[in-house]
């Protein structure tokens, strides 16, 4: 075997030349750095924020004018529930009201007194319209003496 | 003795961060786009970068080209280089990255099988060193051609060598282990083939 020790790897690297540049190396490199943006790619990086959420806006916007349009146009029907309900509440007849003049007649007399009488709980009369079981006798009863 | 060695550490530590934060300074010009420190750092980087595409590439011809490239680019993104590292690092990645890019785009011949034939060496007398390292980085692959100029020439850490080359650290251990043996072995083969004809 040979007795030639052998270079370490970095010192044969480092004997390898190194290519010779162009006089003009740095003058080329700063010429290429100094070449004009053009005016579009400038614009665009201004306005690219704006833009963008426009027409993030835009496209949201259309899709709910589509979903809006395509909804059927009919008018929302009445509850029919609640009419009954309201049909079917009794109204209070006049004479379960307390009586304004007798209240304002009284003595004692002071600002609650109004009030107080119309929160008292108000007793409702059987509606003569409706057709209970002893006005039923009754009516027959007439029929009977005019006949 | 030991005196004078502390003091000759001192004085190269003390170069180094003088060396360290000039750079820093040139850089923040940079940022500037001051023309005058990109020449400052062209004057300090250029024929490393060159070199290290030389040696990538395996072409003196574009090497010029990617290293012109390299510091187009370096200048014109220094905003992103934040400092964390050395800024020879973040510079030699770029050198790799277009020279890696360049290979891919090219049509470059393809690699010498590393079963290649030893360097031709002249009859009787030692192997030469530049035909055996040549014979070396013919058998191996770009990026290990990067690994091994970026430790063995600039000295680079494991860690930084593999956030330049973007491989993991072990591989690049491994790796350069394979092709300090390669070269050792192809040294020997160089050296039984001169003796052979003696």
């Amino acid at each position: 075997m040979s007795n030639l020790p052998h270079p370490t790897l970095a010192e044969a690297l480092r004997s390898l030349p190194v290519p010779a540049l162009s006089t003009d190396f740095d003058t080329q490199v700063l010429a290429a750095l100094q070449v004009p943006v053009p005016l579009w790619r400038r614009l665009w990086q201004t306005t690219q924020p704006l833009l963008l959420g426009a027409s993030g806006s835009l496209a949201a916007t259309l899709v709910v004018l589509h979903l809006a349009l395509s909804a059927p146009m009919t008018a929302p029907s009445p509850d029919p529930i609640r009419i009954q309900t309201y049909a079917a509440a009794p109204l209070p007849s006049s004479s379960a009201l307390p009586s304004v003049d007798a209240l304002l007649d009284k003595p004692g007399l002071c600002a609650g007194s109004l009030t107080a009488a119309w929160s008292s709980p108000i007793v409702l009369e059987p509606s003569p319209s409706k057709s209970t079981p002893r006005r039923r006798a009754e009516l027959t009863r007439q029929a009977a003496v005019i006949c | 003795m030991m005196n004078a060695m502390t003091g000759y550490w001192e004085l190269g530590t003390e170069c180094s961060s003088r060396d360290e934060r000039e750079e820093t300074h040139w850089i923040s010009r940079a940022r500037t786009g001051d023309e005058a420190a990109y020449r400052w750092l062209l004057g300090r980087y250029r024929t490393r970068v060159v070199r290290l595409a030389a040696h990538v590439l395996r072409s003196p011809g574009d090497a010029e080209d990617v290293a012109q490239d390299t510091f187009v680019r370096a200048f014109q993104q220094i905003a992103k280089f934040r400092g964390q590292g050395r800024f020879s690092a973040w510079l030699f990645s770029i050198t790799v990255r277009l020279c890696l890019d360049r290979r891919r785009s090219a049509s470059f011949g393809r690699e010498v099988p590393a079963d290649a034939a030893p360097p031709a060496v002249s009859v009787g007398t030692p192997p030469d060193t530049r035909l055996v390292i040549e014979a070396l980085l013919d058998q191996l692959t770009p990026p290990m051609r990067a690994a091994l100029v970026l430790r063995e020439i600039e000295g680079f850490e494991y860690d930084e060598i593999s956030a330049a080359l973007a491989i993991p650290v072990g591989t690049v251990r491994s790796r350069l282990h394979t092709a300090r043996a390669q070269f050792r072995a192809l040294w020997t083969a160089a050296e039984t083939e001169a003796n052979s004809h003696v």
